[in-house]
């Protein structure tokens, strides 16, 4: 097995249910430790159900010294709110993220696995398409 | 003509339609949406109108932008991204305006059009605020001026026309044909945006 590397990835979970999103962070940092960046984004601000484009571009800002941002959405308005906060930041952050196509609890577990064995955004997501 | 005055005011209309209709809102968005709508539109108009009270304004665009930003935030549903874009874009155009006039509103509005559009990947014709949105743009670019009475008819007959629409986007798209013969909640709450607006229109 390659060796484990301290990963410049960024993941930010985004899901109507905040619960969703810090049990999938739960799973992540429980495999991963802290050799993974991940925030959970899910949820309103005051804790009901939905998404809030803002708390989504808080999350991304806290990550901006990574090199590349993975965004995983389950559905809805959870594309509409992350794709709104990526227009909210400034350029330079913006072209560090990208929104992944893929199942949330999986395809985030798989980047996070795959971004303590490289950098390689592409490669990342590569493997979270063959899910 | 629009001034900070009026943007607040227009606000507090919508914010008092979104309260007396939420149970309207929530029964359309039951026939074909996940009934939330009503909610969601009473939150965060209000949440609006919380924040415009809070703070001072020298300018139209930044109201506007606090809109936006508090709808994004405080929303929830697909609507808190569609409507927070509308009044993002709106507040770009006016950026730089002390007074806004009808040709500066017809810009603000268009854009406020095309981002909805760009944001839900939408066009007219998918039975969404789309439909009533695009159509009072168009109507509000033929006038040649202020006419307040006309928008609020033109906003109406847009949002009935959803009624006899099949749904191909958003949630009620799940539908189909079984969509058709209910009026689309958000092109209802536009609606309600749009007549509260030609309430304030001097």
């Amino acid at each position: 097995m390659a060796n484990k590397i301290q990963s410049s990835i960024g993941i930010v979970l985004v899901s109507h249910s905040q619960k969703v999103t810090e049990g999938v962070k739960d799973l992540i940092l429980e495999m991963n430790g802290d050799n993974v960046n991940v925030h959970s984004a899910g949820g309103t601000e005051d804790g009901r159900l939905g998404t809030s484009a803002t708390i989504i571009m808080s999350k991304i800002e806290e990550l901006q010294e990574c090199e590349n941002i993975l965004i995983f959405y389950d559905m809805g308005s959870a594309l509409l709110s992350a794709e709104t906060a990526i227009d909210l930041l400034d350029e330079g952050l913006q072209a560090k993220c990208k929104i992944v196509e893929g199942p949330i609890v999986e395809g985030a577990f798989v980047a996070s696995v795959q971004s303590t064995i490289t950098n390689d955004v592409g490669v990342i997501v590569e493997e979270v398409s063959k899910l | 003509m629009l001034t900070v005055q009026l943007v607040q005011e227009w606000m507090k209309k919508t914010n008092e339609r979104m309260q007396e209709n939420k149970a309207y809102l929530t029964e359309l968005d039951q026939a074909i949406g996940d009934s939330d709508h009503g909610i969601n539109m009473s939150r965060g108009f209000r949440e609006v109108v919380n924040k415009l009270e809070q703070s001072a304004y020298d300018d139209v665009s930044t109201v506007l932008k606090d809109v936006a930003m508090t709808l994004m935030s405080k929303v929830g549903g697909a609507s808190g991204p569609l409507y927070g874009t509308a009044f993002l874009k709106l507040s770009t155009a006016l950026k730089g305006k002390d007074i806004v006039n009808k040709e500066d509103l017809a810009a603000g509005l268009e854009a406020a059009a095309n981002g909805i559009q760009h944001r839900g990947k939408s066009t007219t014709g998918e039975k969404t605020m789309v439909d009533v949105w695009v159509p009072v743009v168009l109507w509000w670019k033929g006038q040649d001026e202020i006419n307040a009475e006309g928008l609020e008819k033109v906003a109406k007959e847009a949002m009935e026309s959803t009624k006899s629409m099949e749904a191909t986007k958003g949630r009620a798209s799940y539908l189909q044909a079984k969509s058709v013969g209910h009026i689309d909640p958000g092109s209802t709450s536009s609606y309600y945006i749009f007549k509260s607006l030609a309430e304030v229109l001097v």
